[in-house]
């Protein structure tokens, strides 16, 4: 959140605080997410399962010989899960901690498109209506497109993988 | 000894050369590795003459070398041996064993001091204007190149992802062969081309067992002298290839137990001669090829494993209770057990009842195992099977309801037909099976792993048995596709998922998940834990 703001504004000094996102659809909502997190967006292609791993990990694909955990973003959002159908989408994310890069597939129901959303039409969610409706949410913008649900994608990606270490863990 | 401030002089002389220093030190080392073996060499043939003169002219070279770069410590020591060995050569006399165990120490010292020089040239970098490592291919005397391995590893990834790309492409047009014969042959033609390619940038990371058996014989040097146990070493097969990442692997497994032949093996000479067997032991270590594997075999010729201290050892230990009947292979294999040692004494050497534990682990980790023969004085064998790389995986593709999962070849003892097998119910409501006559565990894989259900039993249904390190299980599965290679890859995000170590692209280009069968244990076990 801070640091993606900070990053924004020491690359792109003149469009002020205005970012690239990347929008997509899930459940008839708008999300968004830095458009310089995704590395890309491909068609919906069936993911292995992972026996025992978390409840959002759905599976893994083949990304050019890659292989690329798949996360449900309804489970994430707390949504009801839906069968894929042509317009599925998955948009694959990288993000770092420390100095590990950990790279997720998205399954969103369509991906939209990239879209300048201004750090000053973000309204922040304040901290208690955040934990109130999960985590991974954590402003709304009002764009021409209407309203688009800003995705701390880094927060999304690791308590996604996370999840499946707990579950193991647990075990 | 040699600290490190001895060389600080030499570190200064060889930084004003960087290019120069890396050539002397990778050429020292060479020249010390071929001194090791010569010197090893000679202590079994002190008559021949040529091997004094080829230790002779290694170390002048080393001497020269040295001086000419002002690496003046380094070329000291040198001068020192070679004046040792001028004087053998003038006096033509013999080198005595003593004399030899002064140039090996010689040899670790000069080792010693370029470890410190090549870490002195690492820290203080390459200066400015200097080729950077990478532009910097040098080229020895048999007019190979060094190459990053990372960049080799990152050309094997490329080609397995090109295999890959190449099975899509065949499955997913199968008429391509018969609508235009032209097309279908030129395919043909780039598929054998790919397996060219990909037998080539594998063969790239191979290097022969050479090396680490020279590294053996200084270990059995100096293990013999410190039990006071007069060994042969006997070595074939060095020229042997391996992926070099199996090899690094190895290195361990192989020193431990070459020290625990001559340490627990092999009898000590009044021992031997009283048995009517020759005073000096003798070691085989011996490597060959075997189908898709390698197999590096240790055989002394010393007195066999002692079943019954095994067992006594075993049951002192509480793995073993005095009532349990045990096959002599059985006993033998709980050498492998933590905390087993047959030892009488514990030396400095062996004999604490660790590392024949860590021996296993290795090994098995690069998908590798190892068996034991032995008999009572006449000696024991081991033997390590072990890939020949871990980039490809020999696996049978399996199906278990509606997912499928690859389990590796090397752990699959055989396969039944589902209709051959009777499962009975055992204590606790635990299934099992007994497959010629030895019971086993029996567990559905789809089950076990949470997977949907698919209608059991149809004609395709298979079990299969697998064993780790002797534990056995009998694996319901719902097809099995046969023995294929697959390229390995790792499940980066989510290694800490039990169960599987990788995930294999299959010519679909799904993934299947390589089952990890030590994994699968564990999930037996929490599995029967969770149901009592």
């Amino acid at each position: 959140m801070m640091t993606t703001a900070v990053q924004a504004s020491r690359q792109e000094p003149k469009a002020a605080s205005a970012e690239r996102y990347v929008t997509f659809l899930v459940a008839g909502e708008i999300y968004a997410v830095p458009a310089l997190s995704v590395r890309e967006v491909i068609r919906w292609v069936p993911p292995a399962r992972v026996p025992h791993a978390g409840p959002s990990v759905t599976g893994v694909i083949n990304l050019r010989g890659e292989i690329v955990t798949v996360l449900d973003v309804r489970t994430r959002l707390d949504v009801p899960s839906a069968e894929p159908t042509d317009r599925t989408c998955i948009v694959v994310v990288t993000v770092q901690r420390g100095t590990v890069r950990h790279q997720a597939g998205l399954i969103v129901d369509t991906a939209l498109d990239v879209t300048r959303i201004a750090l000053a039409d973000v309204q922040r969610r304040s901290d208690a209506a955040a934990s109130a409706e999960g985590h991974d949410v954590t402003g709304v913008a009002r764009t021409k497109a209407g309203l688009v649900m800003m995705l701390d994608v880094e927060r999304l990606v690791l308590d996604g993988i996370g999840a499946a270490v707990a579950v193991e863990v647990g075990q | 000894m040699i600290r490190a401030a001895d060389s600080s002089a030499d570190l200064e002389a060889l930084l004003a050369d960087r290019e120069m220093a890396d050539l002397f030190v990778g050429e020292a080392h060479e020249h010390l590795a071929s001194i090791e073996a010569l010197a090893l060499t000679l202590e079994h043939a002190p008559a021949d003459r040529s091997l004094v003169d080829a230790l002779y002219r290694s170390f002048h070279t080393i001497k020269g070398n040295a001086y000419s770069i002002g690496a003046r410590t380094v070329g000291g020591l040198a001068h020192g041996v070679e004046s040792l060995l001028e004087a053998i050569r003038s006096d033509e006399r013999h080198l005595d064993p003593g004399e030899v165990s002064k140039i090996l120490e010689a040899v670790d010292e000069l080792k010693a001091m370029l470890d410190v020089l090549a870490q002195g040239l690492h820290v203080h970098g390459t200066p400015a204007g200097a080729a950077s490592p990478d532009d910097r291919q040098r080229i020895d005397a048999t007019a190979s190149i060094k190459v990053d391995t990372r960049r080799l590893d990152t050309l094997v990834d490329m080609v397995g992802e090109l295999m890959i790309l190449q099975s899509m492409v065949r499955e997913g047009c199968p008429a391509l062969g018969e609508s235009d014969r032209v097309v279908g042959r030129q395919f043909a033609h780039l598929g054998r081309l790919l397996s060219e390619l990909q037998r080539v940038s594998l063969s790239m990371r191979m290097v022969p067992l050479g090396p680490t058996f020279r590294r053996i014989a200084r270990v059995v040097r100096d293990a013999s002298h410190a039990c006071g146990k007069p060994v042969d070493l006997v070595m074939t097969g060095e020229a042997t290839e391996l992926d070099r990442h199996i090899i690094d692997e190895l290195g361990d497994p192989l020193m431990h137990l070459v020290r625990n032949a001559i340490d627990h093996g092999v009898e000590d000479a009044a021992t031997r001669a009283k048995l009517g067997k020759p005073s000096r032991a003798q070691l085989v270590l011996r490597a060959s090829h075997q189908d898709a594997q390698v197999c590096i075999e240790i055989s002394d010729d010393g007195g066999g494993l002692d079943a019954a201290g095994i067992r006594a050892a075993a049951i002192a230990r509480g793995l073993l209770k005095e009532t349990d009947v045990f096959s002599s292979s059985e006993l033998h294999n709980l050498i492998f057990e933590p905390g087993v040692s047959t030892a009488a004494a514990v030396t400095d050497l062996s004999g604490r009842g660790v590392g024949m534990d860590v021996v296993r682990r290795n090994v098995e980790a690069i998908g590798g195992r190892v068996d034991i023969r032995t008999a009572v004085n006449q000696g024991t064998t081991f033997s390590l099977k072990v890939p020949l790389t871990m980039a490809i995986l020999q696996g049978v593709l399996i199906r278990a309801g509606d997912e499928r999962f690859v389990l590796p070849a090397h752990v699959l003892r055989e396969a039944l037909r589902r209709a051959d097998c009777e499962v009975h119910q055992g204590p606790g409501g635990r299934p099992f099976v007994a497959v010629r006559e030895i019971t086993m565990p029996f567990v559905d894989l789809s089950t076990l792993l949470g997977g949907r259900r698919h209608p059991a039993g149809d004609e395709h249904s298979v079990v299969l048995v697998i064993d780790v390190d002797g534990r056995r299980a009998a694996v319901h599965v719902d097809g099995v596709f046969g023995v294929q290679e697959f390229v390995v890859k790792p499940l980066t995000t989510l290694d800490r998922v039990r169960g599987f170590s990788g995930g294999a692209v299959l010519g679909d280009g799904g993934v299947g998940l390589i089952l990890d069968a030590a994994g699968l244990f564990e999930l037996m076990d929490a599995a029967s834990r969770a149901a009592a």
